[in-house]
């Protein structure tokens, strides 16, 4: 990424938000926060970002129509689970569809936003990591990285690097789409988990990964489902 | 066959290939036992094999086929001695080799370390490069610097590539085509590789522009005979899928294939290769090829080697793994030579993936399957019968179709046979697609290059005039679907008259051009003959044919027209209610209708109504208006207008005379003819006021003057008295128009000729008669050897004539009902064609039981107005009062009282408002009180009260319909009559731009099955449409209908009117129109952020549809306002499904 392309903000609302006019003008870049006070998860929930942590979103231009890329969330968690276990050296884990998870703590929180235009489609591709911002004295199932491993690394330093390799993923998606999908299906920790969605009326044994990153599930009352909206109950 | 050492072979794979080994299994006698995950467990491959065993239980999908120690155990409980593993899955793979090797169990393809040494494509290229074979030429050892990037891109050629050692599939890597641009990529790949992946190794190899991708198949047995069955030209790829394959690689030189063959065996001789294998290779254009890889197992294209060589190579693999050498009987290779080709094989690869959808592979259960055969054509099939459900959950493989025959073209055209019979219903297919590639020139020259497909969006009807293509295709669906009767009747081409092909004879319209009008008029006065008007292309059609006729029927006919009817006064072609009908019915513009006629017929002047201030709309219009809409006209080659007035009031058509006077052309002043004047006891209507009006349109310039009558009620007699008498009270020359409805008048026209009438309008025979003109032949005929002899050729005019019945016997849905001259007319006055239809109108509205007190009380109406002229609108507000008095029982003599309650039709109320104009005699005072109920009526000229038209402001409002630099003044005053109409026509333009060209038995019927049509568009290119046939309803009540266009097969899906109201219709987005927002995935609505009624901004998002945890934002394409939120919260939505309007 070039340093034209990344844009640093004290502080901010929400990168997503923000990131979200810059794609809708096709500009491809890295927004980083060093705090947010409005952060956001799906369905508008909101995403807890005290200092010390990572936030950004990374605005990507990709030439492919939106519906090649329903399993890019997906791609984006492997993504993430890759780059931090090399840089911890560590094996993280991913709760489907891509929450990271390490020692059973969430650590990361992926958005994933997509503006469909013209010639190309444009994601915005939210991450916030718990590098080392105490989290866990607000949220139980939450930890950062420091607490949980020792190492300190500063958002600064490492969130270039973290978006260089979002867009590299992201770039292979199509090629090396069955060779991700089963990397996602061997670190992912809901498969065999009884697992329940509201919506979509399924409950059931999650049993694997399907070829757009759906979760397929084991019914409660046989036969196989996939899921691959609403919110999953694990 | 005895097989020493394989009885039983276990196949662990799937689909099309476990098939095809299990086939190859019983040729040579052996038993064999399939593998099936629970997905897989009504698949072809289970049923095919004679023992079969559900794995992977507990395991995804793909899982169960990688499942390599259950497989292992299975195979050993099974007493299996050898397995295949196929392609895909397990057949790369090392460890499962081992395993089987470790088991005592034979693998069919090389062993364990070869195949682990295949898998690296490291040790591949060191491969190649230890026995000479060209690779691509590239560094092995990482660039110590830009300097030596570029001593490297010398040494190898440009165009070259610098890669990062870790990045791949486009990332950290930059192309250079010249040497300055080396050094400063180097700089910024090796600073994006650090960032990036952290190692900033970067290499640099040759760039292949537009490659071919050329492999050799391999085959080898235990005995070290290494051969190569000659390769196979596998370029046509989308997004690295290989799609269509071939052999030979025609568009080599044989040298450079011979050279890639020979380098195959060498890489294979060098690993010891043993059983099957495909080495890969790339070409530049330039002829060098350059090793890639090698597959050490059997390919999905292996067919088209096995069509060219006649060896059956799964067969051979078994042979080799159970020890057989290459030169035993059923394989037959004991040197390279005894491997020869023979013609040519292609191979189709039929997948569910639709190209409409961006190749998103269908699921779904197979409803109908019929498949290609005959000759040189060969099928492998993967789960494709009828009932097969097709998951989601592997390759989307349905059949393998692979055609051969001694040329390429030959192949080519059975693949597209075989693809051509093929139908599958129930899920989608690629078979467009396919038969896109097959038809296309580049592709039918070999010369197709890896990035072709990709870079050829014709190939994915993504391609404009593809898209009209469809809409047309859809147009004829509609019809073929929806209309009972479509494709019923077989119509002949029509009868076109053959031409001498000499250039048309100038006529007045030359004089016109050259002297003006005063001198056309002066040439009529002196003319002997009697002139005609035909009135074919305008009144004929819209009396009889409800004014359908369109201008591709028009235009087909008029160089004829032109030869025939050179000596014609005028051809009446535009104006009444033609304009109205082209833009809303026919889909077509008035003026490229003027614009085409006037191309085809430069000799023979062009005539139109015109209806004084009210132009061709129904109320009057402000003066600019009218004046622009005249000199529009005039400049698109109108030469002769009939101006009249509705009321024969002269106020109303001051401004229309004046403007044709200014734009020099023939101002042809009319009065309408109602009454008798052969009946004393009528005393409006007498020769006294004819004489009187004529000669005031006299004084007023008027070069011609016309009789007008509308109704056909001037009987022979009383025409010879008018027309005599006009003839010697004024000077300028007189032309009667009249309409045969009571069968008088060809009599009429003889006595009118004889009296000394100038011109007389008439029809070409096939299209006159009853609510029409009087036929034209019929005329001639009678007047031929007379003083009047109109000077046609009457064998000419039989031809004219034949070639307008074929034409009207496409138009008959559009007939009425009248068989035979109706005398009636006399007493109802009643214009011809708003007679027709007084009958269904009074019906419609539940009065039919009192239609006779209906027509009665027309008699009375007119009496009570005070007896008025009665022509389009005040004929029609005639009609309307008299409905609206039966419906209420009103009479002459109760209106007034009863009248003050009720409120009385639209119509009638503009009427006497004085809207219409001042009829002679005035108003009824007390009625028109009644009527207006205190409102003022105007006396004076309705143009006179109306605000001028702000032109600008109308070319602004249509920019929102148009491209600026598109409008004209045609557009604007187009609009200004029918705003809506208008604005409708320029939305469905492009969609309709193909329909227009259709044979109008198309355009109203549709087409029978296996009927094939014609169209021609634009550049000289044809589309040859054929109708297959319908096809299944789906879920959301559309149907598919089937075509062949120009070869290639085309489905579309069109609305099932008959689908039972409880299917659910989705509506869906049309892409073209802004004002639609669709969803661009299926998903889950999860946010709305707009209502009905606000104003929204271009690129505001509208909406959030949520899928696999990502948010995808629905914006909007243009401003404007909320009109319509088709979706709420939660609802789910597939892709391209509409969600909101805006406005």
């Amino acid at each position: 990424m070039e340093k034209s392309q990344i844009i640093i903000l004290d502080e901010t609302d929400s990168t997503n938000k923000y990131a979200e006019k810059l794609a809708l003008n096709e500009w491809e870049g890295l927004v980083v926060a060093k705090r947010q006070n409005a952060g956001r998860g799906r369905l508008d929930r909101s995403f807890i970002s005290r200092p010390g942590g990572l936030y950004m979103s990374v605005v990507s231009g990709i030439n492919e129509s939106p519906t090649d890329l329903l399993h890019y969330p997906l791609l984006t968690a492997i993504a993430v689970s890759d780059f931090l276990n090399d840089l911890y050296s560590i094996d993280t884990l991913i709760k489907w569809p891509n929450d990271i998870y390490y020692k059973d703590k969430k650590i990361v929180g992926i958005l994933v936003q997509m503006y469909p235009k013209r010639n190309k489609t444009f994601l915005v591709t939210g991450v916030g990591i718990n590098l080392a911002n105490g989290i866990s004295s607000d949220i139980p199932y939450a930890a950062d990285l420091f607490e949980l491993t020792g190492q300190r690394f500063e958002a600064g330093d490492i969130a270039a690097d973290l978006a260089d390799r979002i867009n590299d993923y992201y770039s292979r998606g199509q090629t090396d789409k069955l060779a991700f999908l089963e990397k996602i299906e061997s670190r992912c920790l809901t498969i065999g988990r009884h697992v329940r969605a509201e919506s979509a009326g399924i409950s059931g044994i999650a049993a694997g990964i399907g070829c757009n990153g759906e979760l397929i599930v084991e019914t409660d009352l046989g036969g196989r489902a996939s899921i691959d909206f609403g919110d999953v109950i694990c | 066959m005895e097989n020493k050492t394989i009885k039983k072979v276990l196949v662990a794979n799937r689909g099309e290939i476990a098939t095809r080994v299990i086939r190859a299994c019983y040729d040579l006698g052996l038993n064999t036992v399939a593998i099936y995950s629970k997905e897989d467990i009504y698949s072809e491959h289970r049923i095919k094999a004679d023992e079969a065993y559900m794995i992977g239980e507990n395991l995804s999908p793909l899982g169960a086929y990688l499942a390599i120690d259950e497989i292992i155990a299975l195979a050993k409980r099974k007493n299996v001695d050898a397995i295949h593993p196929g392609y895909g899955f397990l057949s790369e793979n090392a460890d499962f080799a081992r395993a089987c090797e470790e088991a005592g169990i034979i693998f069919i393809g090389p062993n364990s370390k070869v195949l682990g040494q295949m898998g690296d494509k490291l040790s591949a290229k060191e491969t190649a490069l230890a026995c000479h074979v060209p690779t691509i030429p590239g560094s092995t050892e990482p660039l110590k610097d830009g300097k030596e990037a570029l001593a490297k891109a010398i040494e190898y050629g440009f165009p070259i590539i610098l890669k990062a050692a870790s990045g791949g599939g486009g990332r950290g890597m930059r192309s250079c085509f010249t040497p300055e641009e080396v050094e400063p990529a180097f700089e910024l790949v090796r600073s994006e590789a650090k960032k990036a992946f952290g190692n900033d190794d970067i290499f640099i190899e040759k760039f292949l522009v537009e490659p071919k991708h050329i492999e050799v198949q391999i085959l080898a047995d235990k005995y070290g005979n290494i051969v190569h069955l000659y390769e196979r030209d596998c370029s046509l790829q989308r997004r690295y899928q290989k799609v269509v394959e071939y052999t030979p690689a025609f568009s080599l030189d044989k040298s450079v294939r011979d050279a890639i063959c020979a380098d195959a065996v060498k890489i294979a001789q060098e690993v010891g290769y043993e059983n099957a294998g495909t080495v890969e290779f790339l070409v530049d254009h330039d002829g060098s090829h350059y090793f890639i890889e090698m597959n050490p197992r059997i390919q999905v294209e292996h067919t088209v080697t096995e069509m060219v060589t006649g060896i059956d190579l799964v067969r051979a693999q078994i042979l080799i793994a159970a020890g057989e050498p290459l030169s035993t009987p059923l394989i037959g290779i004991n040197k390279q030579e005894d491997v020869t080709t023979r013609g040519y094989a292609i191979q189709c690869r039929i997948t569910t993936e639709d190209p409409a959808n961006n190749f998103a592979p269908d699921t779904g259960k197979i409803t109908a399957y019929r498949s290609g055969g005959g000759n040189g054509v060969r099928l492998d099939s993967a789960n494709t019968y009828v009932g097969s459900v097709i998951s989601p959950y592997y390759d989307s493989l349905l059949v393998k179709v692979t055609c051969f025959d001694s040329t390429f073209e030959g192949a080519a055209r059975k693949a597209l046979r075989a693809i051509s019979e093929t139908t599958i219903r129930g899920v989608k297919t690629n078979v467009g697609f396919i038969s896109n590639i097959l038809t296309n020139p580049v592709f039918l020259a070999g010369k197709c290059h890896t990035k072709f497909i990709d870079e050829t969006p014709e190939l994915f009807d993504m391609h404009l005039s593809k898209d009209r293509a469809t809409k047309m295709l859809k147009y004829i669906g509609n019809i073929c679907v929806n209309d009972p009767l479509a494709g019923s009747k077989l119509f002949d081409t029509p009868r076109f008259v053959k031409i001498s092909g000499e250039p048309p004879k100038p006529g007045f319209k030359q004089l016109l051009d050259a002297k003006g009008p005063e001198a056309v008029r002066d040439a009529v006065l002196n003319e002997k003959r009697l002139l005609v008007t035909d009135t074919t292309l305008r009144d004929a059609h819209q009396s009889l044919l409800a004014t359908r006729v369109r201008t591709r029927d028009m235009v087909k006919g008029a160089d004829a027209t032109a030869e025939i009817l050179a000596n014609c006064f005028s051809l009446e072609m535009w104006g009444g209610a033609t304009f109205d009908t082209a833009y809303r019915f026919l889909y077509e513009s008035p003026w490229e209708r003027l614009d085409m006629l006037r191309a085809a017929i430069p000799n023979i002047m062009f005539q139109m109504l015109l209806r004084g201030s009210n132009l061709l709309g129904y109320s009057s219009y402000p003066d600019n208006e009218v004046r622009k809409f005249i000199e529009q006209s005039a400049k698109g080659g109108i030469d002769v207008f009939r101006v009249f007035d509705s009321l024969n009031w002269i106020p109303n058509m001051e401004v229309a005379m004046d403007e044709v006077l200014k734009q020099n052309k023939i101002l042809e002043a009319t009065m309408c003819y109602t009454g008798d004047i052969m009946d004393p006891r009528k005393d409006k209507y007498t020769l006294d006021y004819y004489v009187k009006m004529a000669k005031e349109l006299e004084k007023r310039g008027a070069h011609f003057l016309a009789i007008k009558d509308m109704s056909g009620l001037l009987k022979p007699y009383a025409a010879k008295k008018l027309v005599s008498t006009l003839k010697s009270e004024v000077g300028i020359p007189i032309h009667f128009h009249t309409h045969d409805t009571s069968g008088n008048q060809v009599a009429a026209c003889l006595m009118a000729a004889e009296a000394g009438v100038d011109i007389v309008d008439l029809a070409i025979s096939s299209m006159s008669g009853l609510t029409s003109q009087p036929s034209l032949n019929s005329v001639c005929s009678a007047l031929k050897g007379s003083e009047r002899d109109t000077g046609f050729d009457m064998r000419k005019l039989e031809l004219l004539s034949e070639y307008w019945e074929d034409i009207r016997g496409r138009y008959d849905s559009f007939e009425s009902d009248l068989k035979y001259p109706l005398t009636e007319i006399y007493r109802y006055e009643i214009p011809g064609g708003q007679y027709t239809n007084l009958r269904p109108q009074v019906q419609s509205l539940g009065l039919g039981h009192r239609f006779d007190e209906v027509r009665e009380m027309f008699v009375t109406v007119n009496q009570m107005l005070g007896d008025i002229v009665k022509v389009t609108p005040s004929s029609k507000m005639v009609g309307d009062l008299a409905i609206f008095m039966v419906q209420n029982d009103l009479t002459p003599e109760n209106i007034i009282e009863k009248g003050e309650a009720l409120a009385f039709p639209d119509s009638v109320v503009s009427y006497f408002k004085g809207l219409m104009g001042q009829p002679t005699w005035g108003f009824p005072e007390d009625l028109q009180r009644v009527v207006l109920k205190g409102e003022k009526p105007i006396t004076g000229r309705p143009g006179d009260l109306l605000e001028p038209i702000d032109f600008e402001k109308v070319r602004k409002h249509l920019e929102e319909y148009q491209d600026p630099e598109l409008i004209t003044d045609r557009d604007l005053v187009s609009w200004v009559m029918f705003p809506k109409v208008v604005e409708d026509f320029y939305q469905k333009r492009k969609e309709y731009g193909y329909i227009t060209r259709l044979g109008s038995h198309v355009f109203f019927h549709g087409l029978a099955v296996g009927e094939t049509n014609k169209v021609n568009i634009e550049d000289g290119k044809t589309l040859v449409i054929k109708y297959l046939g319908k096809g299944d309803l789906h879920d959301d009540g559309t149907r598919t209908v089937h075509f062949e266009l120009n070869g290639s097969l085309r489905d579309v899906d069109v609305v099932d009117n008959t689908a039972s109201k409880s299917v659910v219709q989705v509506p869906m987005a049309d892409p073209s129109d802004k004002s639609h927002v669709g969803a661009s995935i299926p998903g889950a609505i999860s946010k709305i952020n707009v209502k009905v009624g606000d104003k929204v901004e271009v690129n505001q998002v509208l909406a959030i549809v949520e899928a696999m945890k990502m948010e995808t934002s629905v914006t909007a394409r243009m401003a404007g306002e909320i009109e319509e939120v088709l979706v709420k919260v939660n609802d789910t939505v597939k892709a391209g499904q509409l969600l909101i309007k805006i406005k």
